[in-house]
């Protein structure tokens, strides 16, 4: 009995050891390969539950800089025109999901108080920016938000095509609020421009 | 002697079980992703139709906002059955290299249909020149959520090298089996049943190895929350890859208990050989 028990034990030592050399061997010749695949999915296909909760949003005023941003996708601000009576939600992102339910905030470009170039974008519809034509230049735009409130005001209107990224210069020179949205805004079918408003800080 | 006898008896074995695991992933590879049926059951169970007419309905929504068409333009234009023979259209392409392309012309009708019941009056030339851009968009939009690749002519033509790979190592698989099995046993000269415990332990051997990726394999990848192009394709994949990793741990844990008692079987068997000659010796010296 104590004989086949040693018996027992040595051969699964020896698939043990088997066990092992193979997968020496594996590591040896294909390890670095796994890995970066590994890797690779894992920054491709898996989606990473955000668990760390979100700090407070502040202004860095002296690096003219937030100091934590919104995670994309999130409410951030509420923007206001009063001439057209609108009271949007602003959410970080640009997404067709985002223009859904509120004004976008093209991920591009950069934070209200940051000092450049900020673009939000929203829908021709009735309950958003359907009325855009009837701004003029001086009407005013108010962006609240957790870390501060920003009035501009409105310098200037162009009518542009979908793909003309030039006429939404993304700068760090002047804080500068474009705004666009379809037009024309009346259309039936695809719209393939776009009316910008173009706001600089005033407060 | 005896240990250049026993550190070839453990190369054998270490070769043996090398290709059986082998013969073992590619047994699971043919059985699943490369087996088309399979992933059309996948796609079922999984109801992926489903999803993917949720995801085409809000992909169709994002666009009604901005048309100043109203939401019912969209209603019924593509049904459930079209995105399960389209879908089919697309797996059928990958699999078996056909090259049929998907026809959007019912949702075209559809829309026009649905536009022409909506409209109070006639488009006017501009309006329709819009209208017929716009139910391009949505043509577009349908064809991308369904196929999310250009490339399946070339996709199938990986799969068919893939496939041809994999017949070539099976089939070598089996020839390496079945000779070192044999170099195997006629190494144990004239007491060949000291085999079974040899392979006992190589049966043994593989199961830890399935057991081991299987743990590795999860560890290593959060497969619960995979996330690729939507959540209808990323659902259908979870569940392939649960099941892939399923099967293999079901016979890593059988290779164990198997392995296990073969290596018993065989001491006893061998230990009880033993016995008997000695007794049989001792009986001719008396």
């Amino acid at each position: 009995m104590k004989k086949m028990l040693k018996a027992t034990i040595n051969y699964i030592i020896v698939a043990l050891l088997i066990i092992l050399a193979i997968i020496i061997s594996i590591y040896m010749f294909l390890g670095q390969t796994i890995e970066e695949s590994i890797q690779l999915i894992n920054q491709v296909a898996i989606k990473i539950e955000n668990t760390s909760e979100q700090g407070e949003i502040k202004l860095n005023a002296e690096k003219n800089r937030l100091e934590n941003y919104p995670e994309y996708g999130t409410e951030y601000a509420t923007i206001e025109i009063p001439k057209i009576d609108v009271s949007l939600p602003v959410y970080y992102g640009d997404t067709l999901e985002i223009l859904k339910k509120g004004v976008g905030h093209s991920s591009g470009s950069y934070f209200p108080g940051e000092g450049g170039s900020i673009i939000y974008m929203g829908h021709n519809s009735k309950k958003m920016f359907r009325r855009f034509s009837e701004l003029q230049i001086g009407n005013e735009i108010k962006v609240t938000t957790d870390y501060g409130e920003f009035t501009y005001k409105i310098y200037d209107m162009q009518l542009i095509n979908e793909n003309d990224t030039e006429k939404l210069p993304v700068q760090d020179e002047k804080e500068i609020l474009m705004v666009y949205t379809c037009y024309p805004f009346n259309n039936i079918g695809y719209t393939t421009q776009r009316y910008v408003v173009y706001a600089e800080l005033v407060q | 002697m005896k240990i250049v006898k026993k550190i070839i008896q453990f190369l054998l074995m270490l070769i043996l079980c090398s290709t059986v695991i082998l013969l073992i992933f590619i047994n699971l590879a043919n059985s699943t992703i490369f087996n088309k049926e399979y992933i059309l059951e996948k796609l079922a169970e999984t109801n992926y139709y489903e999803k993917i007419d949720e995801e085409i309905t809000n992909e169709f929504e994002n666009y009604i906002l901005q048309s100043g068409l109203d939401e019912s333009v969209l209603q019924g234009i593509v049904t459930q059955e079209k995105i399960e023979q389209d879908t089919k259209i697309i797996i059928d392409n990958i699999y078996e290299g056909t090259k049929t392309e998907i026809s959007t012309i019912e949702i075209e009708e559809n829309i026009k249909n649905n536009i022409r019941n909506t409209m109070d009056k006639e488009l006017t030339a501009t309006q329709q020149k819009t209208v017929d851009q716009y139910i391009e968009k949505i043509e577009e939009q349908y064809l991308n959520v369904m196929s999310h690749t250009k490339y399946e002519e070339k996709i199938h033509n990986i799969f068919i090298k893939i496939q041809e790979y994999l017949e070539l190592g099976k089939k070598a698989s089996i020839i390496a089996i079945a000779i070192i099995s044999l170099v195997l046993i006629i190494s144990n000269y004239k007491e060949i049943l000291k085999a079974i415990p040899q392979f006992g332990s190589v049966i043994f051997a593989t199961g830890i190895f399935c057991t081991f990726i299987n743990i590795f394999t999860n560890y290593k990848i959060n497969i619960n929350n995979i996330l690729i192009l939507n959540s209808a394709i990323s659902e259908a994949l979870k569940s392939i890859l649960q099941e892939i990793l399923s099967k293999l741990q079901n016979v890593g844990y059988i290779s164990i208990g198997v392995g296990i008692l073969v290596i018993i079987l065989g001491n006893f068997i061998n230990t009880y050989i033993y016995k008997k000659n000695i007794e049989e010796e001792q009986i001719q010296r008396s």
